[in-house]
């Protein structure tokens, strides 16, 4: 029911760049962008997305409270490397990869550079 | 490559009840409920991208971001429409109309925009012709 979540920013050349370090060598690629320059990334067309983008109201970003993107991966030892990966290229901490649930839920969590927070899991759900 | 998205709310209950009535429009219910902030998922199926609310973890108080939005993709034009209708009847708030954003054609984006009670931002769409 999503196709697409947008994340606001303040820089995006910065954001962009960051985003691009993080996915580069995952199947996580960079899409088109939307004609008011929102940077779209995803693994392939009719799959959900995830866009970069300043604000249209033209007003600052700001990042929401109890607002996150969830990225799905199959690989633990891939949500480890891209927690680490965020932390190095900037990100903020907000919590270490390890079992949420036990076998159920496996998540590492992180917040870009304008403050928006993500989230890299691997969701044993029956999905 | 999305799980899922939380969004944040202050008023969980308030949240529910317009969830659930807006997004059964659409084919969804509550999938997973947790005691921690009400934390509760909707979705078609749990295989699919599911769209969450959620007091914020951290406890402070749920505020909307700027710049972040919620896209939901439907198969009619009509379907976008009475979801915008309903979006605004159960209280949120219009930030765009429906109608075509762009050319008309083939692969024409038709969209509306709202906000949900709290301020968060969604969109329904749909690609394609009339």
């Amino acid at each position: 029911m999503i196709a697409y979540t947008m994340l606001g920013t303040n820089d995006k050349d910065k954001s962009v760049a960051f985003y691009d370090k993080l996915f580069e060598g995952t199947d996580i690629k960079k899409l088109f962008q939307t004609p008011l320059g929102g940077q779209f990334y995803g693994r392939k067309p009719g799959q959900p997305m995830i866009c970069i983008t300043n604000p249209y109201d033209g007003n600052e970003a700001c990042f929401g409270n109890g607002t996150m993107i969830a990225l799905a991966f199959d690989d633990i030892d891939q949500i480890d490397a891209l927690h680490a990966k965020a932390l190095e290229l900037g990100a903020a901490d907000e919590g270490a990869p390890g079992w949420r649930a036990p076998d159920v839920f496996y998540g590492a969590y992180f917040r870009d550079l304008d403050g928006n927070k993500l989230c890299v899991c691997k969701m044993n759900m029956g999905g | 490559m999305i799980g899922y998205v939380t969004l944040g709310v202050n008023n969980i209950e308030q949240a529910q009840q317009y969830y659930d009535a807006l997004l059964g429009e659409v084919g969804a219910k509550r999938l997973m409920e947790l005691e921690e902030g009400g934390f509760t998922l909707y979705g078609a199926e749990m295989s699919a991208p599911s769209l969450a609310i959620t007091q914020p973890y951290n406890g402070k108080a749920a505020v909307p971001g700027n710049g972040n939005m919620i896209a939901i993709p439907l198969e009619e034009r009509s379907q976008v429409d009475g979801f915008y209708n309903k979006a605004i009847e159960l209280g949120g708030s219009d930030e765009g109309a429906p109608g075509v954003r762009g050319d008309e054609g083939p692969q024409a984006f038709y969209a509306a925009y709202f906000r949900d009670p709290e301020g968060n931002k969604l969109c329904a769409f749909r690609v394609g012709p009339a």
